[in-house]
């Protein structure tokens, strides 16, 4: 394995907090929109680290394990906030096609009502009502698929180290990640429609 | 040979999300190419998908992004020393 700076082999919890604790805060204030509640789940994630720390043989990254423990503590957070448990997080990516199934007609063509919108500028991002529609448009993707997707195009961590904190393979870890991306498109082209279109 | 060429959008999505990950066979390439040029859907959502990565970059990289206050991490960095002394003779 290859020594680095960051490595886990030297398991070292007084550094979690100046190493990750805002790269890990930006991201549970970002898909929860609160400050206290983003606090509280960045201790969480720490303390359920150190818990599990034995178990953890440096197979992935330090970073992104942390990274698979924020997302199931987000995750368990958005489950008690919900009155009733919502139907989309049941995990259907394994074998079932859904979402690709509604994306397209039998024949392979995009399905009509589908039909990809176009792209409006990058400084959209800037504005907050854009990161709103981009959060809820995260928050209905199944819970892999989600977690694939932060942890590859968010973080940018590796396929190798991804594939590690899902315990997938590679091939299963591309089409988690194909699907998510086909979803996020088809609901961001729903969100955009409906408000403020781009084009 | 022809059937090889042709694909369907639903295959060009998938080349499209495949691309991103690790850089497609000669043939793929081709036939990727060839699709995009004659579908006005499969171009769009090519620019989708570079869009939506672009954003979630963004926000990784915002100009002034939010932070922990000092506070809190030191809250945090109180609890992880507490629970670690209490450890400390088990984990060695």
């Amino acid at each position: 394995m290859p020594e680095s700076g960051n490595s886990i082999n030297t398991c070292d919890p007084d550094k979690w907090v100046d190493r990750y604790g805002d790269d890990l805060y930006r991201h549970a204030y970002f898909r929860t929109g609160d400050a206290t509640i983003a606090e509280d789940l960045v201790q969480e994630t720490l303390l359920a680290a150190w818990r599990a720390h034995t178990s953890f043989r440096g197979a992935s990254r330090e970073r992104t394990w942390l990274y698979g423990i924020l997302e199931h503590k987000i995750q368990d957070h958005h489950r008690r906030k919900a009155r009733t448990p919502p139907m989309i997080d049941i995990d259907t990516d394994d074998g079932d096609v859904g979402i690709e199934e509604s994306a397209f007609e039998a024949d392979g063509s995009w399905a009509a009502g589908q039909r990809t919108w176009e792209c409006g500028p990058q400084e959209a991002m800037e504005r907050e009502e854009f990161r709103i529609v981009l959060r809820n448009c995260l928050d209905e993707l199944p819970e892999r698929q989600r977690t694939a997707f932060v942890l590859r195009e968010w973080y940018g961590e590796d396929m190798p180290a991804c594939a590690t904190v899902l315990a997938v393979t590679l091939n299963h870890l591309s089409v988690l990640l194909h699907r998510a991306r086909l979803q996020l498109s088809l609901c961001l082209g729903h969100r955009f429609a409906q408000k403020d279109p781009l084009s | 040979m022809m059937k090889r060429i042709m694909l369907s959008c639903r295959d060009v999505s998938r080349l499209l999300s495949a691309q991103r990950e690790k850089s497609l066979g000669l043939k793929e390439r081709l036939a990727l190419k060839i699709h995009l040029m004659f579908c006005v859907f499969c171009r769009r959502y090519a620019r989708q998908l570079h869009w939506v990565d672009n954003a979630f970059h963004t926000l990784g990289h915002q100009k002034n992004p939010p932070h922990m206050n000092d506070a809190a991490k030191a809250r945090i960095r109180d609890m992880l020393k507490d629970a670690t002394s209490r450890n400390i003779d088990d984990s060695n």
